[in-house]
């Protein structure tokens, strides 16, 4: 496939970038012993991006041949000629950047696509009946795998010529639990970049009871007080925060757009027990669901530090933004799929790791919560984050105590950083479920160790 | 895209339905999306990027012994490897009794909906427009902070023209085409060192002449929110009530009620509403209804992912639930017959929902509504809910406190509550209602009791 593209790109003016994206989805889903979808959705096409006169024009096609590119090639110049007398901040010349040659194929591809669909279907339906026959008082109990099977060439004229394979195994067990006329769901989930092994590693019978077990506990379950609380936050919670309060306000495009980071690089803007990253690499621990070998233009996807120390040392960037601000493009720039141009996204994103325990950091709370398990989550531009959390328990002295629930999170996100006064050495990605939002969808994960900080709670108040 | 692309479209979808029954399925359904879009992006406050994209998309659904597989591609070439690719995934599938596909029902004849003159617009139009409307946007003004200019992360405009059509070996067989185009933004007010809480705001028509009137306003309401996130101080701690404007009524509550009412969360046993048709579920006053083939000047394709006519579904009416909806996977298990509400697309089996929307008027003014001795305006909402017990937590942004006849941003307030509780208490619907994207007409609504915390 690079051939065909470096062969659309021969003769070629200015700056054109050529991306070959397909990916194969398929999904399993399996409720109340009922198998609601087996599918396989095919999906690929060259995506192209030429820049004019400092205007990007951007087309795609499905027709993968010499012809269908090079007519794609001409609609995306056409469109950036009809436009750029519009446009007035024209893109600067792109600068170097470390562009992948070669291939970079990951790790679990062809061990995950050897599996029969008999194999993915009777996981999945021994799955949901484990978690049904866990309990008597549930209402619903599903099961869900997912697989995304990606792969992508990548050539620019200005010298990227890369090509990758990838898998992304996904896995939710979702539960339904009913006493009384009452409902409260709970879920599990994992997604990882690797093969099946990679998947049923992390104990998917485990997840499934434990699932079950917080559905029917949550029955029981009051709702919090609301207002400011000291909270242990498990590393899924921990990825929520990188990821929304954080990550997405250093994204250089809402940075230019006015982002609560912007003029803030150099500043203390979190504890100094607080280094932050983002990487393309699975840092710490093998699977990360965000990792990618090579960014959508072309770029080596490295490691970024964005917060070290406490202190805003670098945003994240595409090859515009980069040579706009002085910097170096950091990899990240994604598409979802080839009809979808790249846009400034993150892939994993972390704290690292500090010294204490994670029962040190519970011992060390009077009154609080240690909160576990993402809901959903959004960002702000003023820094300010929510984020949903499934189970919530009381600390009190030191002791976990009993459940909550329904608890929103909120803050200011780097206020809730500079609180932080614990962090603890174990690691581990909890957030490569699911997917993040910013007009088109992108696998990321997010994670770390667990945290102590101060964090406000959305609760009841008295009557 | 030209006259004919449906009927090119439909014959795709036999042919495609031929292969699968060769590769060995009873019964077969293609569903085709044929789609051509130029997209003008404006990002921080300029031209971004100008796109163009055409694909056709095919899925083929098959039933071989009561199982059932799905595939899809966007490689027409393809069609009989994938409906080949479909058989095999039926066949290592379980059976289930009510699998299957409907028998045809007529479907209302409608013209194509393409307006000529915007199909002649290409990205110079679009960009055009776009830069005049991102004017207006950066050129709006407050009056009460004189200082204040929004900036626009994001503002895009776009055209569409797709055809749809779908076809099955139980004689089903429906096509049409139609052409809309849309606008949205999405950024923030800045008043010196002040960021404001995000907003965003869009309309889509079909027409040139509504075009640019609709995102004016549209756009309007964008500047609205944007300015009104300034100046937010902490609010206060209390029980009482909240005010849902018009736009952010599906979304906070719409969205969960119909997720309750959909046949398919009755079957999997996740509604809360399951037992409850002829009881009341909200006050008197509050009607739901799908619209079926659309609101009231506002026509969309007869059909639904299945091919079947879409009906005008009562769901609650003047707070009694009437019903659910179905598809007919669904309609088969109730043992009812489909009310036309198969939903997806061509890279998806049919799911169960809801295409066009209405909940009636009320007979309170809205300025009434808003008189709250001490409550809060949502004007959008940041949090999660549980669709199934109904109870929600979140933050409420751009929001503001009624306190004593004044009204004033607040920042870093979360609100807590049930939905289902609140519907059966609401404390008004408003006698105005916005019509958004030609396929939801929604009033304000007034909950009462709610939990609200300030940070």
């Amino acid at each position: 496939m690079r051939d065909l593209l470096k062969d659309a790109l021969r003769d070629a003016d200015g700056f054109v970038e050529l991306r070959w994206h397909a990916k194969t989805f398929r999904n399993v889903q399996v409720q109340q012993g009922r198998l609601e979808q087996s599918t396989v959705r095919r999906r690929d096409g060259v995506a192209v991006r030429v820049l004019h006169d400092g205007t990007w024009g951007f087309a795609s096609t499905s027709d993968v041949t010499l012809a269908g590119i090079r007519r794609a090639i001409a609609d995306a110049r056409a469109a950036a000629i009809a436009t750029s007398a519009l446009r007035r901040d024209k893109v600067p010349a792109l600068t170097a950047a470390d562009l992948a040659v070669g291939d970079f194929d990951q790790p679990g591809v062809d061990e995950l696509l050897a599996r029969s669909m008999d194999e993915r279907v009777g996981f999945v339906v021994d799955l949901e009946e484990r978690a049904r026959k866990a309990s008597t008082h549930l209402a619903s109990t599903q099961a869900m795998y997912r697989e995304i099977f990606e792969q992508k060439a990548i050539v620019t004229t200005d010298g990227a010529d890369a090509s990758f394979r990838l898998v992304r195994p996904e896995l939710y067990v979702f539960a339904t639990a009913t006493k009384d006329g009452q409902l409260q769901t709970a879920y599990e989930s994992l997604g990882a970049t690797g093969g099946w092994d990679c998947m049923v590693g992390r104990n998917p019978d485990a997840m499934a009871d434990k699932a079950v077990k917080t559905a029917v506990d949550l029955l029981g379950a009051k709702s919090p007080e609301g207002g400011w609380s000291q909270v242990v936050m498990a590393p899924s919670i921990v990825g929520l925060l990188v990821h929304e309060a954080i990550g997405h306000t250093v994204e250089a495009d809402f940075v230019q757009s006015g982002s609560a980071a912007q003029g803030k690089l150099g500043q203390q803007v979190a504890s100094e027990l607080v280094t932050l990253a983002d990487s393309g690499v699975s840092e710490h621990v093998g699977g990360a669901g965000g990792t990618i070998p090579v960014d959508d233009e072309g770029v080596i996807a490295g490691r970024t530090e964005i917060i070290r120390d406490g202190k805003l040392v670098s945003y994240l960037h595409n090859r515009e933004s980069a040579a706009r601000m002085g910097s170096k493009p950091t990899g990240n720039a994604r598409a979802w799929e080839y009809a979808d141009e790249p846009l400034i996204r993150m892939r994993n994103t972390y704290i690292e790791p500090g010294e204490q325990s994670v029962e040190e950091l519970i011992g060390g709370v009077e009154d609080g919560y240690f909160l576990d398990g993402p809901r959903n989550g959004q960002a702000d531009a003023t820094a300010e984050f929510m984020f949903g959390v499934v189970t919530a328990r009381r600390i009190k002295d030191g002791k976990l105590g009993e459940l909550v629930k329904g608890v929103t999170l909120t803050g200011n996100a780097f206020d809730v950083l500079r609180s932080v006064d614990g962090v603890s050495k174990e690691f581990h990605w909890d957030l490569g479920s699911g997917h993040c939002g910013k007009g088109q969808p992108m696998k990321v994960d997010a994670g770390g160790p667990f945290i102590r900080c101060k964090a406000l709670l959305g609760g009841e108040q008295a009557a | 895209m030209h006259e004919g692309t449906e009927q090119e479209l439909l014959d795709s979808c036999e042919q495609g339905v031929e292969a699968a029954l060769a590769a060995g399925a009873a019964q077969a359904e293609v569903y085709a999306h044929h789609e051509r879009e130029t997209v003008v992006g404006f990002a921080n406050n300029d031209l971004g990027s100008v796109a163009v994209n055409e694909e056709t998309t095919l899925g083929i659904r098959v039933f071989v012994d009561g199982r059932m597989g799905f595939a899809t591609t966007n490689r027409p070439g393809s069609l009989a490897e994938v409906a080949a690719e479909a058989v095999e995934i039926a066949r290592s599938s379980p059976p289930d009794d009510n699998n299957g596909l409907p028998e045809p029902q007529p479907v209302p004849a409608l013209d194509p909906l393409v307006d000529p003159s915007l199909l002649e617009w290409g990205p110079k139009e679009l960009a055009d427009l776009g830069a005049r409307l991102l004017a207006q946007v950066r050129g709006a003004t407050s009056d009460r902070l004189p200082a204040a200019k929004v900036t626009v992360d994001k503002l895009d405009m776009g055209i569409s023209h797709s055809a749809r059509a779908v076809a099955s070996s139980t004689g089903v067989s429906a096509a049409h085409r139609g052409a809309h185009a849309q606008g949205s933004v999405f950024g923030m007010a800045l008043d010196g060192d002040e960021v404001g809480s995000f907003s965003y705001d869009g309309d889509a028509v079909r027409t040139v002449a509504e075009l640019e009137p609709a995102l004016s306003k549209a756009f309007g309401r964008f500047v609205g929110k944007s300015f009104g996130a300034l100046g937010a101080t902490q609010g206060s701690s209390f029980r009482g009530p909240i005010l849902l404007p018009a736009d952010v009524v599906e979304s906070f509550l719409v969205s969960y009620l119909l997720h309750g009412l959909s046949a398919a969360s009755v079957r999997k046993g996740v509604s809360p509403f399951a037992d409850k048709v002829g009881e009341r579920i909200a006050v008197p006053g509050f009607t739901l209804v799908e619209e079926g083939s659309g609101l009231a000047g506002h026509p969309i394709t007869p059909f639904d992912r299945e091919g079947m006519p879409r009906k005008r579904t009562v769901l609650v009416d003047d707070g009694v639930l009437k019903g659910f909806l179905f598809n007919s996977y669904e309609a088969r298990h109730a043992g009812v017959q489909s009310t036309g509400h198969a939903t997806g697309g061509a890279g998806s089996l049919p799911s169960v929902g809801a295409s066009t929307l209405s909940v009636a008027a009320g007979d309170v003014p809205l300025a009434t509504l808003s008189d709250m001795e001490r409550g809060i305006v949502v004007t959008r909402f940041s949090g999660s809910t549980d669709p199934s017990s109904g109870d929600f937590s979140g933050v409420v942004k751009g929001g503001f406190l009624v306190e004593g006849g004044e009204r004033r941003p607040v920042k870093e307030t979360t609100i807590a509550g049930n939905l289902w509780t609140a519907l059966q208490s609401l404390g008004g619907i408003s006698a105005e209602q916005e019509v958004y994207y030609g396929t939801r007409a929604m009033p304000a609504l007034r909950l009462e009791d709610v939990s609200v915390t300030a940070g």
